[in-house]
């Protein structure tokens, strides 16, 4: 083991801010880009959904 | 003997990929989740201190991935890319707008994650080195490509031109892979080469599965973002409507 103590993890030995840094820039970009992918299919699939139900509406309501 | 034909050509049509790529991309998911948590765990607890840059060099374990992903993923793309002008198949375009934003974000990370190694180590955020500048292109040439693409209406010609700008950008990769040797750098040279590696045993090991956790995230983030990409493009198929009804 290498750290004896929470706070010696911290600051990784005077490191902290750039380790941290990058440990955490990395983390918010894999976040960020995932919730951006789910957010643009859940309105992709939204749009296709109102597309064909309108589509449908107006050919049942058109006079046959 | 039966032999067992494999149709790749199947797979070149949206349609199909469509379905192949919603089944694959959990699987790398799932791999790309173990491999992170094992590589976080030896980059902070297994792997030792640096004898010359202490706890600092630690953040070797992100930086060397992303930097390593941004080349790859863009030779992956101009790959494609040189596929669709060659073939014609629409897949390709689409596959090579599914890697450039995630090859963006790595070398984007691979420039913050340099600056915040450099910044302790030489004393300074940033430097005009020959690896760094060339680094700082490969951004670019991923951004210009994005661009381009989304400049252009007609997807199928916006993939043409593109795809022109990938291949001719490709150039790039190994000036950025050799500029550690090719010139006089203040970025240090590759730790692990051929005839084998400088660095501790436990932190290649930490290093490697690191790297690839990173490939595994890309291939399912590429994955799952070809699908929304077919989703669009192909919105007025039947098959799609049919897909999400």
């Amino acid at each position: 083991m290498q750290w004896h103590s929470w706070t010696e993890f911290w600051e990784m030995g005077g490191y902290g801010l750039y380790v941290w840094g990058s440990f955490g820039a990395t983390a918010l970009v894999v976040v960020a880009e995932i919730w951006q992918l789910r957010a643009q299919r859940r309105a992709l699939l939204r749009n296709l959904l109102n597309e064909i139900s309108s589509q449908d509406e107006t050919h049942s309501s058109s006079p046959s | 003997m039966k032999t067992r034909v494999i149709h790749w050509f199947k797979f070149a049509s949206p349609q199909n990929f469509y379905g192949l790529a919603g089944k694959l991309w959990p699987w790398f998911a799932a791999l790309a989740t173990v491999l992170v948590m094992v590589g976080l765990w030896i980059s902070f607890f297994v792997a030792p201190v640096d004898a010359q840059q202490g706890q600092g060099y630690r953040i070797i374990f992100v930086h060397v991935p992303a930097s390593q992903l941004s080349m790859l993923i863009y030779l992956v793309m101009a790959a494609w890319a040189g596929f669709g002008l060659a073939f014609n198949t629409r897949l390709s375009g689409m596959m090579a707008c599914a890697l450039a934003p995630t090859g963006a974000l790595f070398a984007f990370l691979s420039l913050i994650t340099g600056a915040l190694w450099g910044k302790p180590m030489w004393g300074a955020w940033w430097v005009w080195d020959a690896r760094l500048t060339s680094e700082l292109i490969l951004l670019f040439l991923y951004l210009g490509f994005m661009a381009l693409h989304a400049s252009i209406d007609d997807p199928r010609r916006a993939d043409k031109a593109s795809a022109v700008l990938a291949l001719v950008g490709a150039v790039n990769v190994p000036i950025i892979y050799f500029s550690v040797k090719w010139w006089n750098t203040l970025h240090q040279g590759a730790s692990v080469s051929m005839s084998g590696s400088s660095m501790a045993s436990t932190m290649l090991t930490g290093m490697l599965i690191m790297v690839l956790a990173f490939w595994m995230y890309a291939i399912a983030i590429a994955l799952f973002r070809v699908r929304n990409i077919i989703l669009d493009r192909e919105r007025h198929t039947e098959w799609v409507k049919h897909a999400v009804a």
